[in-house]
């Protein structure tokens, strides 16, 4: 039954979009674009960083971009894999997935910096090296946290061999207090989030491990938004960095530099077979 | 009580309540207000943790430990006192992330508090609460509070005690210095205020205390004038002569104590035919005023006037009343008295001035000021019987310095001279016969001695003759009459005097007065006649020659005496127990006798006397004799004392039986004798003269000792036998 009304929606979709391109030439005509953003933050915050960026792409392009907000990350998950987004900006690991699922196409990202994930114990803590954490209790913000949880937990599995017991505690702040109170041996996090603790509670920690490097989250475009209209959105993202209110825009994405994608920047993670790890 | 101003007692309630309650306050309220608050605040603070711990469940569920330090550290913040832990199920710390144990503060309150949910305990919440922060806010809220009201109180005390201060214990104060006032004596000025309350009511009786103080003070002071004027009375009584200046002065006292303008005194006196009229005393102008309807022919002066007998002066002077009369106006005519017509009268009073039950004279007083009260009158009785006597002692004075005058004159035209001395012989007084009689004026011989007025070899033996006279136990001594003297002129030639001598003690002492007369004339003339009689008696004497007896007597002659008494002295000598008695008689004041009587009448006397006397002695031994004069001698040979002075007695009396007239004897109203025995045994050692003399001396004692007395001889006194 659901079913049914899925390929109903999606016929829907596809015919209205036919209609529209049948009655008016295709970049001439003014169209809306849906926006989605990975809920990393909460819905103001995102409203916040990206409505600026989304009006001036209208201006520029003289489309109109809406925002899509998502209540968390599955819901995030179920639209792109749905193909709800036409343009969305999305963590690595999402990329590597919504490429598969709909063709969706990394357009841009940061190029300034690479995302990787770090281990944390307490500063005093015995341990040295990650295989020690072999059996112990290991705090992760949640399951599929790119950075800090799936390719930790997926080099802790396959690179080092060890099991360990996670426990997940929705944020990375939590995750350090959890290590910083020894109330876990260990904790996954990212270089970035640890940076933005207190300064007592990142002076408990030390990081013991450094996973491997990924780029940063990618704006893509699904597969059925044209050429076209791809390059002129890409053109006008890049556009924005050349003035300075651009930039102090992008930077609270956050992407320092901004600069040209595709998917074989993410070729690395999808060997890593991080889907294993994932969480449905 | 110890010594505190009304201030300070009035503040002290205050102050102690005041202490009281910032006492109670301190120590119970405050205190137990705090432990209430601090109750309430655990009781609040463990509803707080309550919705905490459910506030915290769901991030504990979900194992949300950034939530759950977020929220506590937010909940932390906003609770500074609160020590804030959460361990979980294993006891392990979830929060803080450091424990860092408040320092220094001792009162922390726990409470735990587990968090569950369908029994699975997932953390405890342990907090610790600093109430010390809160209940200091609350202590110093409350001490801020109750400084407040203290504040509000003693500005409230201030404001009662500025109350009590202006309205009881200022007008307590003036009231104070009021009463102080009165009690230094100022009693003039009233006090100024007067409320309704108590404390005006204690100032009201205050302020008539002062006035009858003032009243009494008055009262005082005017008794004080009265003795004043009573005291000036006396003093110029006896300094001023001057009775107008003196009564002038007096009314000029007596109107500043009746507050009268003018007055006057007026003196009741009788005229020659004991006609009563009035003598104003403190007027210059003499005039003498009469009331009735005719003019009274006794009026010598001529200055005099009438008035109606119904005039006030008439009327105070018949009725003997104190008048008074108010006005409004009266006329002269209507007041009956010449007083300056430009003087309005408007009230008189006028009152009469005794001295005992004797009405003397009228004190009128006129006022213009205020009407009179007839208690007045007692009022001023002590000065009105003052003024009563001193008319009386100025009417008693003139009587007496007239009666001086007259007394002057007699002594100043007496043909005898008078001098009186004081009682150390001092002359006092000299007149002008005496001044005739010694040649002195009496200026020279004020103040001297009397002594310069007789020759100083006669002095002593005159002197002896009035030694009796000097005894100093009676009052008036007078000397018998015509005691002859010899005086010293100023020429130095000897006058014979006829003195007479009067003692008197009187309060200005002893004084002696002498009366003399000059008698150089009849000594001559006696000297002449006894020249004669002494012719005449030595022929007598050659007929008496032959004869023993007496002519005029019969008695035994003088001549016969003696033989017999010598040839009896030389017989009783030759025995030892023969004593002879010697009686001598002498008539009293015979010399009166012949003077008064004359002298036939005189020689008559002796024959009754001499025959009386030879009766008295009838035995045959006695020899009754005629001495000489006036004088008898009677010898009792043989006879001893007691018997001799027993028929001396019998004699004496039968002379007092014999009841002879003699008016001029100053002893008695008939003839009487005195008589001196004398009793001797005779022998080689005694003479004749001698007991003769003897005898004499108790005849002249028995005189000296008031006559009409027989006295016999001893030898340092005479021994009075009976009078």
């Amino acid at each position: 039954m659901l079913h049914y009304t899925f390929i109903g929606l999606i016929l829907t979709l596809v015919l209205g979009v036919n209609v529209y391109a049948k009655t008016t030439p295709e970049i001439l005509k003014t169209k809306e674009f849906s926006f989605g953003v990975v809920p990393q933050f909460s819905a103001t915050k995102i409203s916040g960083i990206w409505t600026p960026i989304l009006k001036r792409l209208s201006e520029k392009t003289g489309h109109t971009f809406k925002l899509k907000l998502s209540t968390n990350i599955p819901a995030f998950e179920k639209s792109f894999t749905r193909g709800d987004y036409d343009f969305a900006y999305m963590n690595p690991y999402h990329a590597v997935v919504a490429y598969g699922n709909n063709g969706y196409q990394p357009m841009v990202r940061d190029v300034g910096r690479s995302l990787y994930g770090i281990i944390v114990v307490k500063k005093d803590s015995t341990i040295k090296s990650v295989k020690e954490l072999d059996g112990k209790k290991v705090a992760f913000p949640s399951p599929n946290a790119l950075g800090a949880a799936l390719i930790p937990r997926s080099e802790l599995s396959r690179k080092f061999g060890i099991k360990i017991e996670e426990k997940y505690v929705r944020s990375h702040s939590s995750v350090y207090l959890n290590v910083a109170l020894g109330l876990t041996a260990a904790g996954g996090g990212v270089q970035k989030t640890l940076s933005q603790q207190p300064e007592k509670i990142r002076d408990q920690l030390r990081i013991i491990n450094k996973t491997q490097e990924v780029p940063p989250h990618p704006i893509t475009a699904h597969k059925r938004i044209s050429l076209k209209i791809r390059e002129k959105v890409t053109k006008v993202l890049l556009d924005i960095a050349a003035s300075p209110e651009g930039v102090a825009l992008l930077r609270k994405v956050p992407i320092n530099v901004i600069g040209k994608s595709n998917i074989k920047d993410y070729s690395m993670l999808r060997d890593m077979g991080l889907a294993e790890f994932y969480v449905k | 009580m110890i010594a505190m101003s009304l201030r300070l007692k009035l503040l002290l309630p205050f102050v102690i309540l005041f202490i009281g309650l910032f006492v109670h306050s301190n120590y119970v309220l405050v205190p137990h207000y705090v432990e209430q608050q601090r109750d309430k605040q655990i009781a609040l603070e463990q509803s707080y943790v309550e919705l905490l711990a459910a506030a915290l469940l769901p991030d504990l569920i979900e194992s949300d430990l950034e939530d759950i330090h977020l929220t506590l550290d937010a909940v932390a913040k906003a609770h500074s006192h609160w020590s804030i832990k959460l361990v979980n199920a294993e006891k392990l710390r979830l929060y803080p992330v450091f424990e860092t144990p408040k320092q220094g503060v001792s009162t922390l309150y726990s409470i735990t508090k587990p968090i569950s949910l369908y029994d699975q305990v997932f953390a405890e919440l342990q907090l610790k609460v600093d109430l010390s922060i809160t209940a200091q806010k609350d202590k110093a809220f409350i001490n801020n509070l109750k400084n407040y009201a203290l504040g509000i109180l003693v500005l409230l005390f201030a404001l009662v005690s500025l109350f009590l201060d202006s309205l009881i214990r200022k007008p307590m104060t003036r009231m104070a210095s009021f009463a102080n006032s009165i009690a230094k004596g100022n009693y003039q000025t009233p006090l100024p205020l007067s409320s309704m309350d108590e404390v005006g009511m204690l100032g009201s009786s205050l302020d008539s205390m002062r006035q009858k103080i003032h009243e009494r003070d008055i009262a005082m002071n005017q008794h004080v004038k009265v003795q004043e004027a009573i005291r000036f009375v006396q003093n110029k009584y006896i300094s001023d002569q001057d009775t107008v200046r003196v009564f002038i002065e007096l009314q000029r006292r007596i109107l500043d104590l009746t507050e009268c303008e003018t007055g006057v005194i007026v003196e009741l006196r009788y005229d020659k035919k004991q006609c009563p009229y009035l003598h104003a005393l403190t007027l210059d102008e003499s005039i003498q005023v009469y009331y009735g309807d005719e003019i009274p022919l006794s009026a010598s002066t001529g200055n005099y006037e009438l008035h109606p007998v119904d005039s006030l002066f008439g009327k105070v002077m018949l009725s003997g009343k104190p008048t008074v009369n108010q006005g409004p106006e009266i006329s002269i005519a209507q007041l009956g008295f010449p007083l300056s017509n430009e003087i309005a009268i408007r009230n008189f009073m006028g009152l009469p001035l005794y001295s005992g039950s004797q009405l003397v004279g009228i004190q009128c007083l006129i006022n213009q000021k205020c009407d009179f009260q007839l208690a007045l009158f007692d009022d001023l009785q002590v000065l009105t019987q003052t003024v009563a006597q001193l008319i009386i002692a100025y009417r008693e004075r003139v009587n007496l310095a007239d009666k001086e005058i007259r007394l002057r004159q007699i002594i100043d035209h007496a043909q005898e001279g008078i001098i009186s001395t004081d009682e150390a012989g001092a002359i006092t007084s000299f007149n002008a016969a005496a001044e005739r009689i010694f040649g002195y004026k009496e200026h020279q011989m004020i103040g001297h001695s009397v002594n310069s007025l007789v020759p100083e070899d006669d002095f002593q033996q005159q002197l002896k003759r009035f030694s009796h006279f000097f005894a100093p136990d009676r009052e008036v001594v007078q000397s018998e009459a015509d005691l002859e003297m010899v005086g010293l002129h100023k020429n130095g030639k000897t006058i014979p005097l006829e003195v007479s001598i009067t003692r008197v003690i009187s309060e200005a002492g002893l004084q002696y007065t002498g009366i003399m007369r000059d008698i150089t004339e009849r000594k001559q003339h006696e000297k002449q006649l006894s020249l004669a009689y002494e012719q005449l008696q030595e022929a007598h004497e050659q007929l008496e020659v032959q004869s023993h007896t007496d002519a005029l007597t019969g008695l035994a002659n003088r001549r016969f005496l003696d033989l017999s008494l010598q040839a009896e002295w030389e017989a009783a000598s030759q025995h030892i127990d023969r004593p002879m008695s010697i009686i001598l008689c002498d008539i009293d004041f015979f010399k009166k006798f012949n003077d008064n009587y004359g002298h036939l009448e005189g020689d008559e006397c002796l024959k009754r006397v001499a025959a009386e006397l030879a009766a008295s002695f009838s035995d045959n031994d006695a020899l009754v004799a005629r001495y000489g004069g006036e004088e008898f001698l009677i010898m009792l040979p043989n006879t001893p004392v007691d018997i001799a002075v027993e028929k001396s007695e019998k004699m004496r009396q039968r002379i007092w039986a014999l009841n002879y007239p003699h008016e001029s004897s100053e002893i008695a109203d008939r003839l009487t004798i005195s008589v001196g025995v004398n009793t001797t045994q005779p022998s080689a050692a005694t003479e004749l003269t001698q007991a003769i003399e003897r005898a004499d001396t108790a005849l002249y004692r028995a005189k000296a000792a008031g006559r009409n007395q027989v006295l016999h001889y001893t030898s340092d006194a005479v021994e009075a036998v009976g009078a």
